[in-house]
């Protein structure tokens, strides 16, 4: 009895949302009422496994969403629901790649990326392991003594996302991690996301500024008006991967998330 | 071997120079009380373990002074390090009690002279230890707790203040992104601020060891001293020998100078990092 209960749970999580934004609001507080509006009434709800990319003019919020996300900040209004019960600070199922460089300057490259399991009491010889594993994984391995200021913009970067990882997290929130990295870098390194996304049925919400690389990635793409962040449009894409760029539905697809992109004047 | 004696002269020339004019205006004006010869100063330097004018050698002065530079020091440096941490860290913990330091701030330290003066006397040490004799009364009696404050005083300031700083300028995404990795409070203080504010906080040391050693005259100044290298220079001068007042400071200044060394060795090799990751 108690057996079939427990199975039906997991599958009604399965089947529910894994993730719901309900109505979040979020009103920076400046200097004399100078108060910055960043995201107006953001509705989303993210199933379990859907790899979800949010695109959007510079400022209008895609950090916020995910640092309100993460439990690093409060909302203004709305509530943000993770498994059925309200989010209120950070959790050990979600993981967060920063935009920004955020590796600890004074420790090398093993030692950052094993931060989060050291944090979690884990074993040093499961620590160095998994730390190692996720390092080849983003193709660092050589450098595990370096030091953080000894690594270009693009392999701290991903440093950071093997220091996310390796605390394996439902939820991955990305925020522009492959901004630093050279066009062929980045081509395999959003291989190398996919296949860990699909072998590890993650979760993820990537924000990008790269039109092409949201399509190539992403079950849906929000496409986010300017400030006050919005939600514009939604665009469910064919789960079908990989993608090729040389056929006509990407053609399609990408020249509509431009324009909407592009008319922002309203 | 050669570009190294022509280095050595080269950071040294100023000195040199100094003492080259030093010995040329003493031999004009041939008077030791007002200037002695360069080489009178040097004698008692070179021989420090030399009796001193019935005050013991320079060197067991010198001794004397850095056990008690050190305890004021040491004390310094337990307290102001984590109310430092404390106050960097926390709004509500600075508000409390910023005020109340940023008073006595700019108090110099022998300003408290008086006041330390009234509270403890010529108690020691030996006082809680409740020693009145024997060998260890008299090491002991050498560590007053009115010179052990005014240096702690001096040491003080400067170590909360580059604490403080150290910790509030930690930068956020440190922080956030070990939020998010699962760090306690525990975690977030002992893996992340401190040592992101080690490098300022190791500077604030040094240059509070730097005052504190400043401080240490005025502290031998005191009444119930009896020995140190402060004590030996007022002592030297009521009996107008300059030279030894000469050698004293110097003795101070070198002292202080190679502890500096030291910790700036220290800085260079452990915070590699910060530099390089600007
Ligand atoms: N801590 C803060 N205090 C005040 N205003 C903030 C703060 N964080 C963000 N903002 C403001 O909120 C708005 C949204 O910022 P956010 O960082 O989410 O934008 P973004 O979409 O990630 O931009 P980008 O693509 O350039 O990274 C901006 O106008 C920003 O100035
Ligand atoms: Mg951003």
């Amino acid at each position: 009895m108690a057996e079939t209960l427990k199975v039906k749970n997991i599958m009604d999580i399965k089947e529910e949302n894994l993730i719901e934004f309900k109505n979040i609001s979020k009103t920076f507080k400046g200097e004399n009422n100078n108060n910055v509006k960043a995201l107006d009434d953001f509705s989303f709800k993210i199933k379990n496994g859907e790899f979800i990319s949010v695109v959007g003019p510079s400022g209008c919020g895609k950090s916020t969403i995910l640092r309100i996300a993460a439990g690093l900040l409060d909302a203004t209004s709305g509530e943000i629901f993770f498994k059925g019960s309200v989010l209120e600070s950070t959790h050990d199922k979600i993981g967060m790649v920063f935009q920004e460089y955020s590796l600890l300057p004074w420790r090398n490259i093993l030692d950052n990326t094993a931060l989060g399991l050291e944090f979690k009491k884990t074993g040093l010889k499961k620590r160095v392991e998994t730390a190692r594993y996720y390092l080849n994984l983003v193709g660092l391995e050589g450098f595990e003594q370096s030091m953080p200021h000894e690594l270009s913009g693009g392999m701290q970067q991903r440093v950071a996302i093997a220091r996310a990882m390796a605390t394996d997290p439902e939820v991955l929130l990305m925020d522009e991690p492959f901004g630093a990295l050279d066009a062929h870098t980045r081509s395999l390194m959003q291989h190398e996301l996919l296949k860990i996304w699909e072998k590890n049925k993650k979760t993820i919400i990537f924000v990008t500024h790269s039109v092409d690389e949201a399509v190539y990635l992403s079950d849906k793409i929000i496409v986010m008006s300017k400030r006050p962040g919005k939600i514009k449009k939604i665009f469910d894409i064919d789960k079908k991967r990989p993608r090729k760029r040389k056929d006509i539905s990407w053609g399609i697809l990408t020249s509509e998330i431009f324009e909407l992109l592009q008319d922002d004047g309203s | 071997m050669f570009k190294d004696l022509r280095n050595f002269i080269f950071i040294n020339t100023s000195l040199i120079l100094f003492i080259i004019i030093w010995q040329l205006i003493a031999l004009k004006l041939d008077n030791r009380v007002i200037l002695p010869d360069f080489f009178e100063v040097w004698k008692i330097i070179t021989n420090p373990f030399e009796e001193i004018i019935g005050m013991g050698s320079l060197a067991s002065n010198i001794l004397v002074s850095f056990v008690r530079v050190f305890a004021g020091y040491f004390m310094a440096v337990v307290t102001a390090v984590p109310i430092g941490i404390f106050m960097g860290y926390s709004k509500n913990i600075n508000r409390f009690f910023n005020n109340f330091f940023n008073l006595f701030k700019p108090v110099p330290p022998l300003a408290w002279v008086p006041l330390v003066m009234a509270w403890f006397g010529v108690s020691s040490f030996a006082t809680i230890a409740g020693l009145e004799t024997g060998r260890w009364y008299v090491y002991l009696n050498n560590l007053k707790f009115s010179m052990i404050f005014i240096i702690f005083i001096g040491g003080f300031y400067p170590i909360l203040t580059s604490t403080i700083h150290g910790v509030r300028g930690v930068r956020k995404i440190l922080l956030d992104s070990a939020h998010v990795l699962g760090a306690s409070k525990k975690d977030i203080f002992l893996k992340i601020l401190i040592p992101a504010a080690a490098p300022s906080i190791v500077n604030g040391m040094r240059i509070g060891l730097g005052v504190s050693w400043m401080c240490l005259v005025s502290a031998e100044m005191l009444p119930g001293s009896l020995s140190g290298v402060g004590y030996l220079i007022t002592h030297a001068y009521s009996v107008a020998r300059t030279d030894i007042v000469i050698a004293g400071m110097i003795s101070i200044g070198a002292t202080g100078a190679l502890l500096d060394s030291i910790f700036q060795a220290f800085e260079r090799r452990k915070f590699k990092w910060q530099k390089l990751s600007k």
